[in-house]
């Protein structure tokens, strides 16, 4: 059969690749599942000076596009609109920079990011999918850890999974997020391998 | 396998593709070319473009030749066309009033500032068949163009008596005739049903949007029902205008607008009953509804400008379906699409043997209840004529 | 008219715009199960009514890697599942089959397929209707809202009523569910043969409506309960005792269909999964 279409290239092979794994692991919450490499290397460091986790960047990236809004934080604090990273995300996807509240994306790069959680959109009753998106960055997801212990659709029981370098603080912030059913944001946590898990609004997480 | 009508399909679609083209080539007469159909079949061609949702009269006349002439058909084959290009820019706003008429008339007053001007239109023609068409060849096209240079060269139409006028509703805006539709929270960009979804209450543009590209035949018969009885609008014509309208767009870099062509444009704007005015200390209004479509496709942007009204009118009074069909919105636009509908009906030439066993188990189920009535009810018959007889 | 050429459009039809917009909508059908979450729904070269909401799902999903089957009524050769296929595969080049265990997704109308599903596949329904409430309450303004309160008392007058008249649960198919306790849910006109398959399974579900614009799913492991009375309880169309004329399965949907033969033909009652009773006879003749 002849095809008559043009082969992905790599940004769209990415995007579509990440796609399946971000949707495998919000279908299965205590799953870990792995992202491909990022399609780019040349971020805009953070404020600090570090660079942003590319893998979490990009695949918060793979859903933007000049429909939909963004924030994103390093610490506790909002980058501004005019931060060479937003410019670099905006400049690539179209989508707006705007205030943490009227978000569609947020992209946290460190688990301090976990305190601002209480100033994104969590949806209405009559549009509960008018919420926020959250990629938050982490240093370490163990396989076989017991960090979180989560229950909800998507876990047949239980599941654990264990967390390296998240301060007590920020576990029971991702314990208590914004999950109102069927309000709520849902999260991805993504490592510096580009392990990635997904959290959404109907689990319900126990920090062990 | 005797279930040939359902399996074994790939070779049966492409006999049935060839079928098709058998059947519009056998009877030897001379393929049609693309500017015959965009000539002289102009009204298919407007059609399929509106309904279509994409200008392009060349293209459209192409659906109309692949699609037999089928308008439903033609727009399909349009609309399948427009999904695959990227959508590049918005235009800049346009006013009616930046039309090089061709047609122009009103309803509502004998004398309109610029006058009326009838133009090209079939409305007073009495409608006999002219066998002479039958017969026509290139002569007829000589003669037509012989014609046309001599008005030119009489000075007919006078100059002034045609290209742009204002319009007739910038008269009653003024006088205070009418009052404009509610204004709605702004947006950068008009709604935009092809990207966003349509969830109601609805923004006016996307109703706009979506009325622009329904059926001709559905808006028709839903302003008729609601001018006829089941509703109450009562619409009079203020304007109804077919020419050339400009597209501009800003430019990327400057921003200045920037003409970048024309399309063959017909709008109209009627008045409807003068109940509309959402503040009880103003003085009444007629309220007004707006229609527009590519080519000229005159009944297509009456009903639609009959049905804005109405449902303008309903959105105000929150009488939402409560005076017709044709004031529930939702009703209007989700059912008057001709691409949605007509494959929703179509598609009930799929196979649902699944769903039909289903309901085949339902029906053995009801059955077997209405025996087992039936019996009881015949168990207590005969207790009763038993009784009875005693 | 730009001039035809081999390579002519978008990995999978639908531009990375469509697809994103898709993504996005799946991710957030995924954390709300069985909520119905608008999307555009791009005009496509197939006609509403035909698969075009599983269609972009499926179009909004599939990678090189994937390997595709498509089934309508529960038959890989059914005409519009060949045309599906022949779109898909056209625009991407992934590998296909018949083979329930083999594909990574599968498009369905009407069925979800006899051979439980495994974690690491997709069920992709196409949908109709959309919106279970659509049978008591047309205006979707109105059904919103009672979505949004949980509000299904009219649903549950609609079921005790169909008691009353009919002596019975009288829905076929598109039986109406509970997902995760919340959502009532439109399980697409499968038979109530399948609605248990989407309970507590391995598998994602996804649903698409193209005409209607709406977007659902049932993630794996979520708890799917039929609408149903306590003396009047759900049950599928299974007849003790019933069996498959082709491959012999006492356990699966079945439909009739009408067999020519010398003698004019007859009726006969096989399994609507056409490749599971094809493997079951082929792994018959293989152990024969």
């Amino acid at each position: 059969m002849t095809i008559v279409a043009t082969p992905p290239t790599p940004i769209e092979r990415f995007n579509g690749l990440a796609f399946r794994v971000l949707l495998d692991c919000l279908a299965r919450p205590g799953k870990v599942g792995h992202l491909p490499p990022p399609p780019f290397a040349d971020l805009p460091p953070l404020p600090d000076g570090t660079p942003p986790n590319a893998t979490a960047v990009a695949a918060g990236m793979s859903l933007l596009d000049q429909t939909v809004s963004f924030v994103h934080a390093a610490g506790e604090e909002w980058l501004p609109v005019d931060h060479p990273l937003t410019r670099w995300i905006a400049l690539r996807t179209n989508a707006r920079p705007v205030e943490a509240a009227a978000a569609d994306f947020a992209l946290l790069h460190d688990p301090a990011g976990t305190a601002l959680f209480g100033e994104l959109a969590a949806g209405s009753l009559l549009y509960p999918e008018r919420s926020c998106t959250v990629f938050l960055s982490v240093p370490a997801i163990a396989l076989n850890g017991e960090t979180l212990r989560l229950r909800g659709p998507g876990i047949a029981t239980t599941a654990t999974v264990g967390l390296r370098g998240v301060a007590p603080t920020e576990l029971a912030a991702i314990a208590s997020r914004p999950s109102q059913f069927p309000l709520g944001i849902d999260l991805f946590l993504i490592d510096q391998q580009g392990r990635c898990l997904g959290l959404p609004r109907t689990t319900q997480i126990e920090v062990i | 396998m005797g279930y040939v009508a359902v399996r074994g399909g790939s070779e049966a679609v492409a006999r049935a593709e060839e079928l098709v083209e058998c059947l519009r080539l056998l009877g030897g007469s001379t393929p049609l070319q693309l500017p015959q159909i965009r000539d002289q079949l102009r009204h298919a061609v407007s059609r399929a473009m509106h309904e279509g949702a994409l200008y392009a009269p060349l293209l459209a006349a192409l659906a109309v030749k692949q699609a037999e002439g089928d308008s439903i058909e033609a727009a399909f084959l349009l609309r399948a066309y427009r999904t695959t290009l990227p959508r590049v820019m918005a235009s800049l706003p346009v006013s009616g009033r930046e039309m090089f008429c061709l047609r122009r008339i009103s309803a509502s007053f004998k004398d309109i500032p610029g006058g009326q001007m009838l133009g090209p239109a079939t409305d007073y023609l009495i409608r006999l068949l002219q066998p002479a068409l039958a017969h026509e060849d290139v002569r007829a096209v000589i003669a037509a163009a012989e014609r046309y240079a001599a008005l030119v060269e009489a000075g007919k139409p006078q100059p002034g008596a045609w290209g742009r006028f204002p319009k007739v509703t910038e008269y009653m805006r003024q006088e205070q005739m009418i009052v404009d539709v509610p204004a709605e929270p702004a947006r950068e960009e008009p709604f935009d049903i092809t990207r966003e979804p349509l969830t109601f209450p609805c923004p006016r543009s996307a109703r706009l949007q979506a009325m622009a590209q329904a059926d001709t035949g559905s808006l028709m018969s839903l302003a008729y029902s609601s001018t006829r009885g089941y509703g109450d609008a009562h619409p009079t014509l203020v304007e109804l205008r077919y020419g050339y309208l400009p597209v501009h767009v800003a430019h990327p870099l400057t921003g200045e607008p920037v003409t970048i062509g024309e399309i063959e444009a017909t709008e109209a704007e009627i008045a409807s009953k003068a109940h509309s005015v959402t503040n009880h200390a103003e003085p009444p209004r007629f309220n007004v509804g707006y229609g527009f479509a590519f080519g000229q496709s005159e009944l297509k942007v009456m009903s639609m400008a009959i049905l804005d009204s109405v449902l303008t009118q309903a959105r105000i009074g929150s009488l939402a379906g409560e005076s017709g069909p044709a004031a529930n919105e939702e009703f209007v636009l989700l059912h008057t699409d001709g691409i949605e509908a007509s494959g929703f009906v179509a598609h009930y030439k799929l196979p649902h043997y699944v769903t039909f066993a289903a309901d085949l188990s339902v029906l053995d189920r009801a059955r077997d209840h209405h025996a087992q009535r039936q019996s009881r009810l015949g168990q207590l018959v005969d207790q009763a004529l038993t009784s009875d007889s005693r | 008219m730009s001039e035809t050429s081999d390579q002519l459009y978008n990995f999978a039809l639908l531009d990375e715009d469509a697809k994103r917009e898709i993504r996005r909508k799946l991710l957030k059908a995924v954390a709300i199960p069985g909520h119905l979450v608008p999307f555009a729904s791009r005009d496509l070269p197939i006609a509403r009514g035909w698969g075009t909401g599983g269609l972009q799902i499926t179009l909004s999903i599939i990678t090189p890697d994937d390997t595709l089957k498509v089934i309508d009524q529960g038959d890989d050769e059914s005409v519009n599942a060949v045309n599906l296929r022949r779109l898909i595969t056209r625009t991407t080049g992934v590998a296909t089959t018949t083979d329930t265990a083999a594909a990574t997704i599968i498009q369905t109308r009407h069925r979800i397929p006899e051979e439980p599903m495994r974690a690491d596949q997709i069920l992709v329904l196409q949908v109709p209707m959309a919106d279970p409430l659509r049978w008591v309450e047309p205006n979707l303004e109105r059904a919103t809202i009672m979505h949004s309160e949980a509000d299904y008392g009219k649903m549950w007058v609609y079921m005790y009523e169909s008691v009353v008249r009919a002596g019975d649960l009288r829905i076929a198919s598109q039986y109406p569910v509970i997902v995760n306790r919340r959502y009532l849910m439109d399980t697409t006109p499968i038979p109530r043969w399948d609605v248990p398959k989407l309970h507590m399974a391995d598998t994602l579900y996804l649903f698409g409506a193209g005409r209607e614009k709406r977007i659902y799913a049932v993630p794996p492991y979520t708890v799917v309960e039929p609408l149903q009375f306590e003396d009047y309880p759900f049950r599928t169309e299974y007849r003790p005792g019933q069996r498959c004329a082709r491959c012999g399965a006492d356990n699966t949907f079945l439909t009739e269909h009408f067999v020519s033969d010398s003698n004019g033909g007859r009726w006969e009652t096989t399994c609507s999964d056409a490749a599971y009773c094809a493997k079951r006879v082929a792994q018959m003749e293989a152990t024969a």
